[in-house]
């Protein structure tokens, strides 16, 4: 896969300042949807980023904002120091506009298209015949290239999730938003798309923001680690910087079973 | 412990059965082959479903284009003034087709709301087909409404945003997925529409009057027939029984083919 053209690559303040690289992610954003308000302030200057939190903290909101979802973001958002959303310049790129591959929860296929022409509808190619040609290696690459010509309603929870993560990839993005992309799956699976997923999250020139409650995500992909609760996002650091008994309940029974 | 409740409620369902089958059985078998060819090749009868067929076509155009984008909007995020929309294109369904006839009278009526400015324009409806047309849109478009937007709520916001994220406007990413995967839901909710249309009756009469090639369509040309020829309202009523099925099964093989999408 080429990388698409303008996308990713260092920002204007790289090119000036060449050994300051700006970090991965900047966020100073305040979110509000539906009930519930979330600040985040976090720098990630090396991936991946893993949010943990209890369920409707708003991980699954800061993932959407990040896309450019229909959420209200006040603040800023810079990847790569190339700003996506400044409200007080008026600024928001639309999700067509940024370079982002967002894998929902469940995977959120398009039911009408086969496995091929899902992923095909993201390759950033004027032929149909190329976009196909692409699409059906990204599928070979994920070990589903059997899979093509299947519908989603055809395909297994972890079969899914891999054709979804082909589909994410296919414009090769700055950032990759996975949302409990092991939750739900067969445990004769999750183990493959654990390890798949920890190659694809370390990709050099991309960022992954993974939503995960399952602290083996944690230990095979070794993430930075936030804390999403209590309408705010707390960086933790790496996996080995985590205190050994959390205060947080809800960490502390997170990480339970690496002490156990 | 017995049976005899299920049997009992087994039963009961079967009559039920029976009482709505009866009389479109009753109906088809009272009519010979000969008989029904006959009466339905009358000039009468092909005036009216002429009539019809125009009248139909035109109201379905009119629903499904003003319908779908309100269809599309009430199938997202709620807003404060959907219950108040969704109230007004359920009225329709509820009120009497009489109710409906007065109330357009009332207001496009010569003397009605607006009947003295829409004549002042030399827009006189009522008794046109233009009548026809507005009754068929008034009790056809509350069904395509509510069941085109049954149909989108099965377009989550998470399939839009990934079809964003995946380079398509927000218009494209209409077109591209919100329309194809609710589109056997549409196809069900065109033909629900237009099934109503179809078969509008007692407005029609009475906003648009019964007048041979203007406004006679035919469930009126059934009534029409109904003390000069029996054969004739009898022959109408079969092919309205015919379409009706044939509509029914196609609205069956939707839901069941492709996407197995099922809509309300």
């Amino acid at each position: 896969m080429s990388p698409e053209p303008g996308a990713p690559g260092p920002g204007p303040s790289a090119a000036a300042a060449p050994e300051a690289q700006p970090p991965e992610l900047s966020l100073d954003v305040r979110l509000r949807a539906g009930g519930f308000e979330l600040e985040a302030r976090v720098l990630v200057s090396e991936g991946p980023l893993v949010l943990v939190g209890p369920n409707g903290g708003g991980k699954t909101s800061l993932l959407r904002a990040l896309a450019g979802g229909d959420i209200e973001v006040e603040g800023r958002i810079a990847v790569r120091g190339l700003p996506w959303v400044d409200s007080a310049a008026g600024l928001s790129l639309p999700p067509e506009a940024r370079s982002v591959g967002y894998l929902p929860q469940g995977g959120s296929l398009f039911p009408h298209l086969d496995a091929l022409d899902n992923v095909a509808f993201g390759v950033p190619e004027a032929r149909a015949e190329t976009r196909r040609t692409r699409a059906r290696l990204l599928l070979e690459e994920l070990g589903v290239g059997e899979l093509a010509r299947r519908r989603p309603r055809r395909l297994s929870g972890g079969e899914r999730q891999r054709v979804a993560l082909a589909r994410a990839l296919a414009r090769s993005p700055a950032l990759l938003l996975l949302d409990e992309p092991t939750t739900s799956l067969d445990v004769s699976v999750r183990r493959g798309v654990r390890s798949l997923l920890g190659r694809e999250l370390r990709v050099p020139g991309r960022l992954g923001v993974v939503v995960t409650h399952d602290v083996r995500d944690l230990v095979a992909w070794d993430p930075v680690v936030a804390l999403v609760d209590d309408g705010q996002v707390r960086l933790l650091g790496r996996l080995d910087a985590l205190p050994a008994e959390p205060e947080h309940p809800f960490l502390a029974e997170l990480l339970a079973p690496l002490r156990g | 412990m017995s049976r005899a409740p299920e049997r009992l409620a087994d039963l009961a369902g079967g009559l039920l059965l029976l009482v709505l089958l009866l009389p479109a059985t009753g109906l088809v078998l009272g009519t010979s082959l000969t008989e029904l060819g006959e009466a339905l090749l009358l000039p009468s009868t092909l005036q009216a479903l002429a009539l019809s067929l125009r009248t139909t076509a035109l109201a379905l155009a009119i629903t499904v284009l003003l319908g779908t984008p309100l269809a599309w909007t009430l199938s997202r995020r709620p807003q404060p003034w959907h219950p108040v929309a969704l109230t007004v294109v359920e009225l329709p369904v509820v009120l009497p087709p009489a109710v409906l006839g007065v109330a357009l009278l009332e207001t496009f009526g010569r003397s009605g709301l607006l009947g003295g400015l829409l004549a002042a324009l030399g827009l006189g409806l009522p008794f046109t087909s233009g009548a026809v047309v507005l009754a068929q849109v008034v009790v056809g478009a509350p069904l395509y409404v509510l069941t085109a937007s049954a149909a989108f709520r099965v377009v989550d916001e998470d399939l839009l945003l990934v079809a964003r994220t995946l380079g398509a406007s927000a218009h494209a990413a209409w077109l591209k997925v919100a329309l194809p995967v609710a589109l056997p839901g549409l196809l069900s909710a065109m033909a629900l529409a237009w099934a109503r249309a179809l078969g509008e009756f007692g407005a029609t009469l009475m906003f648009a009057g019964n007048l041979p090639g203007s406004t006679q369509t035919l469930p009126l040309a059934i009534y029409g027939a109904l003390e000069r020829d029996m054969a004739q309202a009898r022959a109408i009523s079969v092919l309205l029984v015919f379409v009706a099925v044939v509509l029914l099964l196609g609205m069956r093989g939707l839901r069941w083919g492709r996407g197995g999408l099922r809509v309300a």
